[in-house]
Parts: C-alpha cells; sequence; structure tokens
C-alpha cells in the first residue's frame, strides 16, 4: 500500500486475505510478501489473546534458541479504531458483508496514517537493529 | 524437539512436565500462567525441551498459532493433550472423575493418596502418548 497518498476503497478491499480469513482460520499466519530488504512480512489474527501470545510464540522461539533479532512481532490492534471493529463484526459474525467491508474500510483510511507511521517506525528500528549488527561484525573479526 | 503438554487449567500440564522431568514433589508455584501461558520447564532426558501450556478456552487459536509460528523457523513440536487423555480414562468413574475435577481447579487440596494415582494415570497414560493428531 502506499505511504505518500490515502489508498481508495477498491485498493483496500482487493488486498490479499482482505476480510476472506476463515474465523476458523484465526491464528494461523498469513504471508504477505518481501519487503525492500528481503524480509517477509506476516499477519497473524490473535483475538482477545494477542498479549499472551505474542508473550508465549517468544517464549517458544526463545526455547528453540532462536535469536530475537531474526523476528519482529508488532501489535497493530491498538490503531484499530470503533468503526473498523463494528465493521468487522457486522461482516464475520453478521454475515452483512457488503455493509461490513465499507465501515472498516472506512473506519481504515481514517487511521491510515498512523499505521503509515508505525510501518515506518518497525522499519527504522530494522534498520538501526541491521546497522548495529554490521557494525558488531566489523569489530569482531 | 519441543513437546507441550497443554490443557485448559495449569496444574495437570504442569503435573505432566514435572513428571517428564523428575521432578521431587509439587511443581513449583512460580510460575505466573496469567501472563505467560507458555512455560519452558525444561529439557528432558532425552534432550527433548518440555513446555506448559495454559489455553484456556482457546486452545485451537493458541494451537495454530504457536504452530504456525513453529514451522515458519523450521521447529519440531509435539501437542499432547492432558485433558483428553485423563478424561478418557475416567469415562466411566465417577469418582475418578471427581479426584481429577478436584486436582484441576484446585491442585492444594487433594491428599497423598489422590496425588499419587493422578502421578500414576499421568505417567501410563499422558507421557506414553504419542504425538496427538490435529
Amino acid at each position: 500500500m502506499p505511504d505518500y497518498r490515502l489508498p481508495s476503497y477498491e485498493e483496500f478491499t482487493t488486498l490479499p486475505y482482505y476480510d476472506r480469513t476463515d474465523p476458523n482460520q484465526v491464528g494461523d499466519p498469513y504471508l504477505m510478501g518481501c519487503d525492500e530488504h528481503g524480509n517477509k512480512i506476516y499477519f497473524m489474527g490473535l483475538w482477545s489473546q494477542r498479549q499472551n501470545l505474542m508473550v508465549s510464540m517468544q517464549s517458544l522461539l526463545d526455547a528453540a534458541g532462536v535469536e530475537r533479532s531474526q523476528y519482529f512481532l508488532q501489535d497493530a490492534f491498538p490503531l484499530i479504531n470503533f468503526s473498523t471493529k463494528i465493521g468487522g463484526l457486522l461482516s464475520k459474525r453478521y454475515r452483512l458483508t457488503s455493509l461490513g467491508r465499507k465501515i472498516t474500510v472506512w473506519g481504515m483510511r481514517r487511521q491510515y496514517w498512523r499505521f503509515v507511521e508505525m510501518v515506518t517506525e518497525v522499519k527504522n528500528k530494522l534498520d538501526s537493529n541491521r546497522d548495529f549488527d554490521r557494525q558488531l561484525r566489523i569489530r569482531t573479526p | 524437539m519441543i513437546t507441550i503438554y497443554h490443557g485448559v487449567r495449569p496444574a495437570l500440564p504442569q503435573e505432566a512436565c514435572c513428571q517428564r522431568l523428575g521432578c521431587e514433589g509439587p511443581p513449583s508455584q512460580s510460575w505466573n500462567w496469567r501472563a505467560s501461558p507458555l512455560w519452558v520447564a525444561g529439557k528432558a532426558s532425552g534432550g527433548d525441551t518440555v513446555c506448559c501450556l495454559v489455553h484456556g478456552r482457546y486452545h485451537g487459536l493458541y494451537r495454530r498459532a504457536l504452530e504456525g509460528i513453529a514451522s515458519l523457523f523450521g521447529i519440531s513440536v509435539s501437542w499432547v493433550n492432558t485433558d483428553a487423555l485423563l478424561w478418557q480414562e475416567f469415562e466411566n468413574d465417577f469418582a475418578g472423575f471427581l479426584s481429577l475435577m478436584l486436582f484441576n481447579y484446585f491442585p492444594e487440596i487433594p491428599g497423598g493418596r489422590v496425588r499419587r494415582s493422578i502421578d500414576l494415570w499421568i505417567r501410563l497414560r499422558v507421557l506414553n502418548q504419542q504425538e496427538e493428531r490435529r
């Protein structure tokens, strides 16, 4: 999605998986693609258990010896506004898909620049980690 | 390989973990399962990492999320549902069922005889269980 303009309704609804994931599959990671540095980007729905699950996922990866620098977990839920929640409810629980999608997209467009800001912050953190790793490799022969 | 003993409440999976690791006495009460539902209990003698997971009524969600993350990193995970195995054991045994319920919700209450029985059932049913099918 562009970071210099507000996307249209069609650009949202034609996103892969947008409002199309099965509620019985909530929790599965979905691959969206790779960013400009080759990092794979996934999204996961975690319902009301997102904080507990994020801690659990980190514990599992720590137990398996996966370094925390190899992944980044970002909670996007705080940016979901009331309109988007209501639209999601109408679409998923009450099967009013057409109305629900219009409301979710309306809500997302209102919050769009905050999402852009969040993604920019994540990219900056990843860039600074990458620079730090590079410097560490240079210093340690 | 990571083995996860999981259940709705902490008592049975925690007991299973301790049995697997050969702990002496009741398991440690210091784990805050509400804040951190997945507890890495330790390494078993075979080299497997043994974990305990309390998922409440979100069994499917936790299973999909943790399996999904594990598969992204090529981590092999074995799941053992302690609740399901022990409920199967006591399908026709009301007294046993009551003991299990008591232990599950109030693990500090059952006396030595009940606890020894539960330990034996865990050893016979849970620790010998092959990886459960999804």
